[in-house]
């Protein structure tokens, strides 16, 4: 056992903070968020993590990927929380594997899961180049495993209305007006299964990054705000609140990190089929992250005082990102209710 | 990032359970925690039994005895043991996992000739003299004065929360050599006290659960003699900073095993008395399995880190730990309450001060959050070490407040 991460996988999430420093994200302090093309995607910092491999990274070498595992993609996509980074990221990645002509990331691919009812939302719609859908095959009924399937369809045939105000500023948003929906089958309901479940790892992962870089934010501010005529970060009421963002941020990290070699270890062991305790260990983690994303968000928030509230300081990007998050690729009842169910 | 063994600490498991499964079948029924003599005999002849199979001492260096086993090693032994419902360290916690690794790091060669095969052994008990009845979480502020006379120091003070006071051979004990109005944490001194010396009593507290498990110590002219000094005279607070790093690194190790198994059993409870049913029940049950699991992965990155880092004591991330471990264990003797119903109005006829009795933990419980560093001091720790926040002034000094009236 060395469960600390390898040089390797620091030296990956080292390279990917790099290009996104290099670019702006929507979460900095008085910054406009980023002109973005159609879609709400930052093509140019969508083309630097496209050079350096970010999608194909679980996509096999001989498919032109790099053959890596769910534990260097949890480092990439911590690095795309902190960023704030917009796009359809977590699809794509998702969606390289399964077909390998995604590994490039020429091509921008969304997903939308039909299986978690009403209202059907698209992300980034008109940035999609392909949209892969995980629908139940016969009848409405909610389920979170069963019999699904994953179509892929093609965006520019779907009726669908644009979201005049979404909550999240940086995330356009289409209301499906269709169903059913005509596309290609690419996969039964282990696919859809195993989509749904590298997806809610990666959405943790990416929380976990907004709790940890909302924890840098409020403790730089804690030492550089004084009232009372000392750093606020010196009162224990708000050093408190600081040092509960780390515990979240932390217990978060090792949880996805844990999830993420569990989910390694036992596809090596058992295949794709059935994976008990990796499948329980990414439920835990998406709970763990999506509290510490939202608890955070409110925290930073808090320590800000006032400005904390307003467009200024760029934290209501984090907070509302982490509420969209927290609801994609199951919700916290769901993900309590499949780890019950193992106990 | 690897959770897998290797081969080598593959085998170490394999043959600690082999032993686990041949030896735990002999040993008597758990007594009360109450019966100090029995409970002195039962968790002595377990030491002895780990020091015949060459477990005691684990992660002690082999020059002292122990087994030089690596931290990741002794997280195998931890889990291992708790998973097979071996006894737990017991009386012998003080001795292993404080005054034994502080006496390696810190005392003289005589001294760690005398005590530390016997600790390991388990024919030595120990017990701390660190708290005071003002001094807790402001441990520096220690009053239990010691003044040198010829040979010995003549100690006069009082203690408290000295665990296994009862049946304790010896006491780490902390004392103020320097001048009471001096600074604070300079002036305190580690001393080494036989508990059969004239001077000291004894009085039972009595925890909410019902246990003695701690006492009030009183020293009224007790004479140590200086040779039982552990390092400089004044440098007991450094000396004794070393055992808190040991406490809260791998002292809820076991806990995290034992919380994970805890939580089965309520759910399986659950199930069958039907409080399942409920959705609020039934999720926080999954919610507390999942920290659980995070915590377990916690203890293993900072086991991971201990193994690659200077010396094996635990680093700061271990107030993380310990912090969300203690709250979480707390929810967890809740959880259980409520499942049980009106049960849990009622102690086990006849276990009621047993370990597992689920009254008496959901009482117990209620110290995890205050000993080892209370969860505020935690969260200090946490801000001011790890995230570099600046202290909160001291208040002025009662010389510091004069001197600044006499200026005015």
């Amino acid at each position: 056992m060395d469960f600390r991460p390898t040089e390797d996988q620091l030296a990956l999430a080292g390279a990917v903070r790099d290009v996104l420093g290099k670019h702006r994200s929507p979460g900095t302090p008085g910054e406009e968020v980023p002109e973005t093309g159609a879609g709400g995607v930052d093509v140019a910092l969508w083309r630097d993590l496209a050079e350096l491999g970010v999608f194909g990274l679980r996509t096999p070498e001989d498919a032109g990927g790099l053959g890596l595992g769910h534990a260097e993609s949890v480092h990439v996509f911590e690095e795309l929380g902190r960023a704030l980074a917009t796009g359809p990221y977590t699809a794509t990645a998702l969606a390289a594997p399964l077909l390998p002509e995604y590994a490039s990331g020429r091509h921008r691919v969304g997903l939308s899961d039909l299986t978690s009812g009403a209202p059907y939302y698209l992300e980034h719609l008109d940035a999609l180049d392909a949209l892969l859908v995980v629908e139940v095959v016969d009848g409405e009924t909610h389920v979170f495993h069963g019999h699904s399937q994953v179509l892929r369809v093609e965006p520019i045939e779907l009726r669908a209305e644009p979201v005049p105000h979404p909550v999240d500023p940086c995330v356009p948003l289409h209301r499906l007006c269709q169903k059913p929906l005509r596309g290609e089958i690419i996969g039964d309901a282990a696919t859809a299964d195993a989509l749904l479940r590298e997806g809610a790892l990666l959405t943790a992962a990416y929380q976990t990054g907004i709790a940890a870089t909302l924890t840098e934010r409020a403790v730089a501010y804690a030492k550089q705000r004084t009232q009372f005529g000392r750093a606020i970060g010196s009162f224990q009421a708000v050093k408190h609140l600081c040092a509960d963002m780390m515990a979240r941020a932390e217990l978060a990290r090792a949880a996805v990190h844990s999830a993420a070699v569990l989910l390694d270890d036992e596809r090596a062991d058992r295949g794709e089929a059935d994976l008990p305790a990796a499948a329980t260990a990414v439920s835990a983690a998406k709970l763990l992250a999506d509290d510490a994303a939202v608890a955070n968000a409110r925290a930073a928030i808090q320590v800000h005082g006032g400005m904390g509230c307003t467009w200024e300081m760029g934290l209501h990007y984090f907070l509302k990102r982490a509420w969209a998050l927290s609801l994609a690729y199951g919700r916290a009842a769901e993900h309590a209710d499949l780890i019950a169910e193992a106990l | 990032m690897q959770l897998r063994d290797t081969p080598a600490q593959q085998r170490f498991r394999e043959e600690l359970r082999a032993w686990l499964r041949e030896v735990l079948p002999t040993l008597d029924p758990q007594p009360s925690q109450d019966d100090w003599q029995a409970r002195r005999s039962y968790d002595s002849h377990w030491q002895a039994l780990l020091h015949q199979a060459g477990y005691a001492g684990l992660n002690w260096p082999a020059a002292y005895g122990g087994r030089g086993a690596t931290p990741t090693e002794h997280l195998i032994f931890l889990e291992e043991s708790e998973l097979a419902g071996a006894p737990y360290v017991g009386v012998n916690f003080v001795g292993l996992l404080h005054a034994g690794p502080t006496l390696i790091a810190e005392a003289s060669p005589d001294q760690r000739e005398r005590h530390i095969p016997a600790i390991l052994r388990g024919d030595e008990i120990w017990c701390q003299g660190f708290s005071e009845p003002d001094a807790g979480s402001d441990l520096a502020a220690l009053r239990t004065r010691a003044v040198l006379d010829g040979d010995h120091y003549v100690v006069n003070g009082r203690k408290i929360w000295t665990s296994h006071a009862e049946v304790a051979d010896f006491c780490e004990l902390l004392v103020r050599t320097g001048p009471p109005d001096g600074p604070k944490h300079r002036g305190i001194t580690w001393l080494i006290m036989a508990m059969d010396t004239p001077g000291i009593t004894l009085r039972p507290l009595m925890t909410a659960g019902g246990s003695t498990e701690f006492s009030e110590m009183i020293l009224e002219d007790v004479r140590i003699p200086a040779a039982n000094r552990v390092g400089a005279e004044g440098d007991g607070w450094r000396i004794a900073m070393v055992t808190f790093a040991f406490e809260r690194g791998t002292g809820f190790v076991s806990e995290v095993v034992w919380a994970r198994r805890r939580l089965a059993e309520i759910a399986a409870l659950a199930r069958e008395n039907a409080t399942w049913e409920d959705a609020e029940i039934r999720r926080r049950i999954a919610r507390l399995a999942a920290e659980f699991d995070a915590l377990w992965a916690l203890v293993k990155r900072n086991v991971s880190e201990a193994e690659h880092c200077a010396g094996g004591i635990p680093g700061p991330g271990s107030s993380v730990f310990k912090l969300r471990f203690s709250e979480a264990r707390q929810h967890l003797d809740d959880l259980h309450a409520e499942v049980r119903g009106r049960e849990s109005l009622a102690f086990d006829d006849e276990h009621h001060t047993f370990d597992g009795e689920p009254g008496y933990e959901r009482l117990r419980s209620l110290a995890y959050t205050i000993a080892a560093g209370t969860s505020q001091v935690q969260r200090n720790i946490i801000g001011e070490r790890i995230l570099g926040l600046p202290k909160e002034p001291a208040a002025p000094t009662a010389a510091a407040a004069t001197a600044k009236g006499g200026g005015r």
